[in-house]
């Protein structure tokens, strides 16, 4: 009998634990930082509804710049204005940006030559115990290679340009050659080493940036 | 189906999922976000409902341009080591540059305000498929969710 309401209490009590987390309808997990204070992990997660792009040409005559680099410096993450709720200056809803230092080694379109530094910005990053998150954009790292398309439209003149439609505007380079990330592999080009109209396929970067002139803008 | 996010308020073995409109929001666009709201909860998406309410912390903007293509934003705010599953709130932005012109009826702003809510109710963003996650869908004929989206969100609960 004694076993009995035992067992009785105990179910009681596990069942009134799981209905009071089911109540709180989050759980907030607690973390420890460098210096062994507790603290909250706040995160903003950034989401887009977009249009890719289909071939390659429609990017080059869309991007604000096109250019082959490297990226030198990835900056500190800085509070920028994203966009203007209603188009109300007075309304402005901000964002963490990553800028990154990127030196050109050959320009394809726009105003640039060998060696100028271009910087551009990227939505994320961690600043003011938040880490801000797109889904769509992963973060540059200093010492990245890749032909690079500029966003032409700017919120503020002064800012940096974005990346033109996420990851699919920049091609990385890996000893001398482009391998598409998952954004790309529908692009159609026709390069030397990717004669395919199927879609892009690793292509070596000269092939490529000689095709890239060859379109126009 | 990629499962995403879960945010929301539960209320036991349900979530309601309040918005509000922001006051500089234009009538089609409320016209456009009323649509996907009805549109979701018509599809018996257990246990998502959304509803609007006056006092609520998530926002449905709007806004000129987020950039080239980009036809709407979904941001959600999360406190925990877990974002996936403690959004605290959101904001969905339309892009006016994208979401209207030429050929474009009041169905697009609709699709995007309902791959948004998608979004709000734990489902990621696919690149091909009948689905109003599919960013490459044609938003004039794909305005409402589809089986893949409705299995989707119940599949994340």
């Amino acid at each position: 009998m004694k076993k009995a309401n035992y067992k009785i209490v105990s179910v009681s009590l596990i069942l009134c634990f799981v209905i009071s987390l089911t109540l709180l309808g989050s759980k907030v997990i607690t973390m420890t930082n460098e210096s062994g204070q507790s603290q909250l992990s706040n995160t903003v997660q950034i989401g887009n509804d977009y249009e890719e792009y289909k071939d390659i040409q429609t990017m080059k005559k869309d991007a604000g710049m096109v250019f082959q680099g490297t990226v030198l410096k990835v900056n500190k993450p800085v509070k920028l204005v994203e966009f203007y709720i209603s188009n109300d200056k007075s309304r402005p809803y901000y964002a963490a940006y990553t800028i990154s230092d990127i030196q050109v080694e050959k320009a394809i379109k726009g105003k640039l030559y060998p060696g100028d530094i271009v910087q551009i910005k990227q939505l994320g990053g961690f600043i003011d115990d938040t880490t801000w998150n797109s889904q769509d954009e992963p973060l540059l790292t200093e010492g990245t290679q890749g032909v690079f398309f500029t966003d032409p439209y700017k919120v503020n003149e002064e800012y940096p340009p974005s990346v033109l439609m996420f990851e699919q505007g920049i091609f990385k380079i890996n000893d001398g050659i482009i391998k598409p990330n998952k954004l790309q592999t529908n692009l159609t080009i026709n390069t030397k080493s990717n004669e395919s109209s199927n879609g892009l396929t690793s292509v070596k970067i000269d092939d490529f940036t000689s095709a890239l002139e060859n379109l126009n803008d | 189906m990629r499962r995403q996010k879960i945010t929301g308020y539960s209320r036991l073995f349900f979530i309601v999922e309040y918005m509000k409109f922001d006051s500089g929001l234009t009538s089609d666009y409320r016209t456009a976000t009323s649509n996907a709201i009805s549109a979701l909860n018509s599809k018996n998406i257990s246990p998502v409902n959304y509803y609007t309410k006056l006092d609520s912390a998530n926002n449905v903007y709007q806004t000129l341009s987020l950039g080239t293509n980009k036809y709407g934003q979904y941001s959600s705010y999360n406190t925990g080591s877990d974002p996936n599953h403690t959004a605290t709130r959101f904001d969905i932005t339309y892009c006016k540059m994208y979401c209207e012109g030429f050929n474009k009826t009041y169905k697009t702003p609709q699709s995007t305000g309902v791959h948004e809510l998608g979004h709000a109710a734990g489902l990621d963003d696919l690149s091909s498929g009948s689905c109003i996650m599919n960013t490459q869908r044609n938003r004039e004929s794909i305005y409402t969710p589809k089986t893949d989206d409705v299995n989707g969100v119940n599949a994340s609960w």
